[in-house]
């Protein structure tokens, strides 16, 4: 069995009490929710900390609501738009089977829904997802393997061995949150840091360093994510591929935002992103503006397939075949096409009216 | 069988009993090996990083800086062990298994990453996980073989003398008809057949997976005056070991070996175990010698406990093979001759391959009439930790290769795959390649037919063809295929090996907790989630015809239980639960003669007519008040409470002669026809399995639950191995330790596993059973892979059929029409 080295446990209060203790504790604190990455990588030596900061008395930090909010995403920044408000604490179970999430975010509950396993939902929560460590076939092994390979940069080591003398660690994100809730144009409220409250784009969240991948400040923690609702005639999907259905980590990971308008019998694009997960530590966000105002059909589904394997380079930082993955990620993003073009802007309710 | 096939509705067998054991380990009340309550010491592997050298030395870094103080650290290398037995002058460093080469502790030349150099203990884990870093192994590196196919250059041999047999740990030679005359008789039926079709295949490693990791506690009982000093006490001393394990008195006699003790001064316990599947067959001998150092030279408890990535990276796997297939079939598809060539790898020491080659050998050809046979096999060295034990044990690796060799010959001949099986299986009468003649009433033909029936077979081929066609012209990229499997699996040891284990086991009366008299039935073999408990009281109850809360089972303790042979070879129920049933037979034997059972105690039922367990069961019953009244009686007694034993007799038959590779290698055999149909996406190669059909004949179901449980776990584990399971080696290092990375199918990704039986009784077997418990591990990689050779109209060769696999094989196959 995998034992748990000592460690000291808190259970802060309130949000300030939690952030005062992380900006004093640093690094050498880590916050604990569902633990579903964190206890295992401790278990694992992957993750050092000294103090566990348990977010259990944080009521708070759960719940999922209804918001008006000022948009924030890049897109059609005149009018106020209705969002979800989701706690950073909320279960991935609560998200996936909510009914406000269900009927005006179907794409994230469908993205939660194939996350790990039912067990591992129940306890998992969304910002413990999007925090989710970065993952390579190199680290996340025994503490013997690493020794004997002579460490990593991202363990004790100073070589990468996915990029032969690369010195920047290009472990995947392995977050299946991630790319879907940047399709979808979700900001974070943030507190804590230096500057106190502020909001950021999660296309923003990532950096490219897989020792440290989140541009989180010292003693700053997620409280809630906001996702505005999607006008109907904006359309994203998220696919996954793992080896197995359940309790496996993606090794293709891609969401796609297709933003439309309909004229007659004919539905453009106007404009739309790929967001490939699954490369290094953060999402390739691919803008799709060569494409606008082609027809959503069959043709443009080939090519984003093609623009996919062109723009993404899977590495051997995952274990699987990074020629299978690029190949396969061409065929999930063809398929996340036509599952939008069979779905389609009028299939949505016409309250919001076209 | 006397009252031929019909169970009573009074009979326990033939039910669905639940497991007595089954709520204590839902609750968490039953304690594993890391669950007992303990207060000793934890032990912790220093191992190698490298696949072969020699160690010049050990350096203990200093751990001041990580709170490592090496004078609280207690220290093993192979210097504490004498390099000669007192008891038989062998080096006990080297474990007693089939031969001595694998080192308890690396004294210098080593052969594998991960092998072990020196045991620490000390109170705190964590301080000992850090410790274990600490310790530098200082080596002389020499040249590994990593390739166990191709024969090794003169610095890569390790075992045996430069030469053709270099590396080879064993050779098995099957042959039959004209191989047994001459090679060139044997080529001539090559000559002149219709059809030669020839092919290779390959088969990779595979982690048993047990959900609990190995793990031992021991203690030494030493005399005072031995209680500090030298490693090795000069009074008489004992050991104790409890832990994780399948085969107690296996590690009895790996223990007596390495401490030099009489058989009474060692006392080895089965905890409450979570899964073997052959995984805690050999390899627990060495954890329990290491926990049993570290507690001699301590003279305190011992605790042992590996984590999952220890267990996956340092034990034993499955054994890889290579297997190259030649068949002459006439104009008909009349399989005429076989010409097969198998390799295994046994990995870096000989430990139990030897065994798992023959067993490879022996069913190899499955159940078919093939007049002419040679049957090469070889299990050689590489440096990777050694293959051992694992559910099929050697079947499996052989029955994929011919079982796909099969819808080769069909293609070639132009029948259907099922049509050519039916051409060539044996009907009563008949002899298997190894020239044992099959007597026992077999009706192959009608058995396989009934799994394609509840297949629907013929129909999903039909529809499947056309479908394929339609996709082809439409450019829809399912394929689908249905694939067929039709083997055997014999239960027990292979030939004389049963004799030689002499299984005993003992039933003794005893007062239940109500103040009722009942029996405790004492054996040495595991409930290792198999349901060993379960079917042992089924089977106890009903030959003494007992209620079920009479019956106890005894914990698996060599200073308790005699020995009845290890848990493995799928021999519990058949072999051990016939010696329960005689010994049930005993008992009450013993209980007339002793005066405690009299006529006037017989049932005055006369047609009671229940099936009895025995086909030599004496045949008197008694009624139940008066058995438990005498039981009661009988366990009270002064001189002890009264037994009941049995001690294994060979059934009736010829022999097996262990030279010439021919004889009855087995009493009986199970027999199964598995389909499985599937569909393939040509976009991602992925395969998905439609429906799986797995049909087997099984001489008689004891528990109809247990069965289709035990039947559909090894189907998926199976299925694993055909399209998931892959150990990743680089330089002789797994780099694939741990369960994220190594992945085993979850039950979202299998569909229903559809389970039947047939039964025809095995006189030697309880009520008639036999044993089923590596069959379902033999037949579902070659269904899958026919299935999916099907779809694709590629053969598909090599395991596992991952995605990337079917990716290679498809895009090389479209090269190639293009060219």
């Amino acid at each position: 069995m995998l034992r748990l080295r000592a460690l000291a446990f808190e259970r802060p209060t309130s949000v300030q009490d939690l952030t005062e203790r992380l900006t004093q504790q640093g690094d050498a604190a880590r916050l604990l929710a569902g633990g579903t990455d964190l206890m295992p990588n401790l278990k694992l030596g992957t993750v050092q900390a000294a103090t566990l900061l348990s977010l259990s008395a944080l009521p708070s930090l759960s719940g999922i609501r209804r918001v008006e909010a000022a948009p924030l995403g890049s897109h059609d920044a005149a009018t106020p738009q209705q969002a979800l408000e989701l706690g950073a604490a909320t279960t991935l179970d609560v998200i996936a089977n909510h009914p406000l999430v269900q009927r005006e975010l179907p794409a994230l509950a469908a993205a939660v829904a194939r996350i790990a396993s039912p067990q591992i939902r129940n306890r998992a929560t969304l910002a413990g997802n999007l925090c989710v460590d970065t993952r390579c076939r190199y680290i996340n092994q025994s503490e013997l393997f690493r020794v004997a390979l002579g460490g990593c940069l991202k363990s004790h080591g100073s070589e990468c061995h996915v990029v032969p003398g690369g010195q920047n660690c290009v472990a995947a994100l392995s977050c299946d949150t991630a790319p879907v809730l940047i399709a979808l144009d979700a900001v974070l409220a943030l507190t804590g840091g230096a500057d106190g409250d502020r909001t950021l784009p999660l296309a923003d969240f990532y950096n490219t360093d897989g020792l440290s991948h989140t541009n989180l400040r010292r003693g700053e923690v997620i409280v809630a994510v906001r996702v505005p609702v999607q006008r109907p005639d904006v359309l994203v999907t998220y696919r996954k591929w793992a080896r197995r259905h359940s309790i496996d980590f993606p090794l293709v990971s891609v969401a796609l935002r297709l933003e439309t308008e309909t004229h007659g019998e004919t539905t453009r694009l106007t404009g739309g992103q790929l967001v490939v997960g699954a490369l290094g530590p953060r999402p390739r966000i691919v803008q799709l503006k060569a494409f606008v105002g082609r027809d959503l059909d069959a043709t443009l589904a080939t090519a984003l397939g093609a623009l996919a394997v062109k723009r993404c380079r899977p590495l051997p930082n995952l274990p699987y075949d990074e020629t299978y993955r690029r190949r396969r990620l061409g065929v999930e993003t063809q398929r996340a096409v036509m599952a939008l073009i069979v779905m389609g802007p009028a299939a949505l309710p016409a309250r919001h009216g076209a | 069988m006397p009252d031929g096939n019909k169970l009573s509705s009074d009979h326990r067998v033939g039910r669905s009993i639940p497991r007595p054991d089954a709520k204590d380990k839902v609750t968490g009340a039953l304690h594993y090996v890391d669950d007992l309550p303990f207060d000793g010491l934890y032990g912790a592997t220093v191992r190698t990083q490298t696949a072969r050298g020699r160690i010049t030395g050990l350096r203990f870094r200093d751990g001041s800086e990580h709170g490592v103080d090496w004078r609280e650290i207690a220290v093993v290398t192979a210097k504490d062990i004498p390099r000669i037995s007192k008891l038989d002058g062998l080096d006990p460093n080297l474990v007693s298994l089939l031969i001595r080469d694998q080192p308890f502790l690396v004294r210098d030349e080593f052969r594998h990453v991960g092998e072990p150099v020196a045991l620490l203990a000390h109170p705190d884990p964590e301080v000992l996980r850090r410790a274990v870093q600490l310790v530098e192994i200082r080596t002389e590196a020499a040249t590994a073989q990593h390739d166990y196919r191709v024969p090794p250059t003169p610095d890569q041999v390790q075992h045996g003398e430069d030469g053709p047999d270099a590396n080879v740990f064993k050779r098995i030679l099957v042959s039959k008809g004209a191989a047994d005359e001459s090679a060139a008789a044997f080529r001539e039926v090559f000559d002149n057949a219709a059809h030669v079709v020839a092919a290779v295949y390959e088969t990779q490693a595979q982690e048993q997976c047990y959900i609990e990791p190995n793990g031992m506690i021991a203690r030494v009982e030493v005399a005072p005056e031995d209680a500090e000093g030298a490693v090795w006490p000069r009074k008489p001393w004992k050991l104790i070991v409890e832990g994780s394990m399948q085969c107690p008195y296996y590690v009895h006699s790996a223990m007596t070996s390495l401490f030099q003790l009489p058989d009474k001064a060692v006392q080895i316990i089965q905890a409450a175990t979570g899964g073997g599947f052959g995984g805690k067959e050999e390899f627990p001998s060495i954890i329990a010698g290491h926990a049993g150092l570290l507690a001699l030279k301590t003279r305190r408890p011992v605790k042992l406990i590996y984590d999952r990535v220890e267990d996956m990276a340092a034990s034993t796997k499955r054994h890889p093979s290579h297997t190259r297939v030649r068949a002459a079939l006439d104009a008909d598809g009349h399989l005429l001759a076989i010409d097969m060539d198998v390799t295994m790898d046994g990995g870096a020491y000989l430990t139990l391959s030897p065994v798992v080659l023959s067993r490879g050998a022996i069913h190899a050809i499955g159940p078919y009439r093939v007049d002419h046979v040679r049957v090469h096999n070889r299990v050689t060295l590489s440096n990777t930790p050694p293959h051992g034990a694992f559910r099929g044990f050697g079947a499996p690796q052989t029955v994929f290769a011919f079982e796909r060799h099969l819808d080769r010959c069909a293609r070639a001949v132009g029948l259907d795959p099922v049509e050519l099986r039916r051409r060539n299986l044996i009907v009563r009468g008949d002899t298997l390649a190894i020239s044992q003649r099959i007597d026992e009433p077999i009706e192959l033909h009608k058995w396989m037919d009934e799994a394609l029936t509840a297949a629907r077979y013929e129909q999903r081929r039909q529809a499947h063809a056309l479908f394929n066609t339609e996709a082809e012209i439409s450019g829809n990229p399912l394929r689908r295929g249905v694939g067929v499997a039709t083997f055997m699996h014999g239960a027990g040891f292979t030939g004389a090996g049963e004799d030689r284990l002499a299984s005993e086991v003992m039933l003794r009366a005893r007062v239940c907790a109500n103040g009722e008299g009942g029996v405790e039935v004492c054996t040495a073999n595991t409930e290792i989630g198999q349901g060993a408990i379960t079917v042992f009281t089924q089977i106890a109850a009903d030959a003494l015809g007992l209620p079920l809360d009479a019956i106890s089972i005894a914990r698996p303790d060599t200073d308790q239980v005699p020995n009845s042979g290890p848990t493995v070879a799928s021999r519990t129920s058949m072999v051990v639960g016939h010696l329960v049933a005689r010994a049930s037979d005993d008992l009450v034997r013993n209980l007339e003669v002793s005066g405690a059972l009299s006529d006037d105690d017989l049932r005055s039922d006369p047609d009671d007519d229940r099936a009895s367990a025995l086909s030599d069961a004496h045949g008197r019953k008694y009624r139940t008040d008066r058995l438990r009244r005498a039981l009661c009686t009988a366990a009270t007694q002064e001189s002890g409470p009264l037994e009941g034993w049995a001690t294994y007799e060979r059934p009736p038959g010829g022999q097996w002669d262990d030279v010439a590779y021919k004889g009855i290698a087995y009493g009986t055999f199970a027999w199964a026809t598995y389909v499985a149909d599937v569909e393939v996406d040509l976009t991602t190669f992925q395969t998905r399995i439609v429906d799986f059909v797995a049909s087997q004949e099984i001489g008689r179901v004891l528990n109809p639950m247990l069965a289709e449980g035990q039947i559909q776990g090894g189907v998926v584990q199976a299925m694993g191995w055909a399209l998931l399971e892959e150990q990743i080696y680089v330089d002789g290092q797994m780099r694939n330790p741990n369960m994220t990375n190594y992945v085993v199918p979850t039950f979202a990704d299998v569909p229903d596993v559809r389970v039947l039986f047939q039964e025809s009784p095995y006189a030697y077997g309880p009520w008639g059973a036999k044993g089923i418990g590596e069959l379902p591990m033999d037949g579902p990689a070659p269904a899958i892979l026919n299935a999916i050779s099907s779809a694709l109209g590629i053969d598909i060769d090599a395991l596992p059929a991952s995605p990337e696999r079917l990716m290679r094989a498809v895009l090389n196959a479209q090269a190639q029409e293009i060219r």
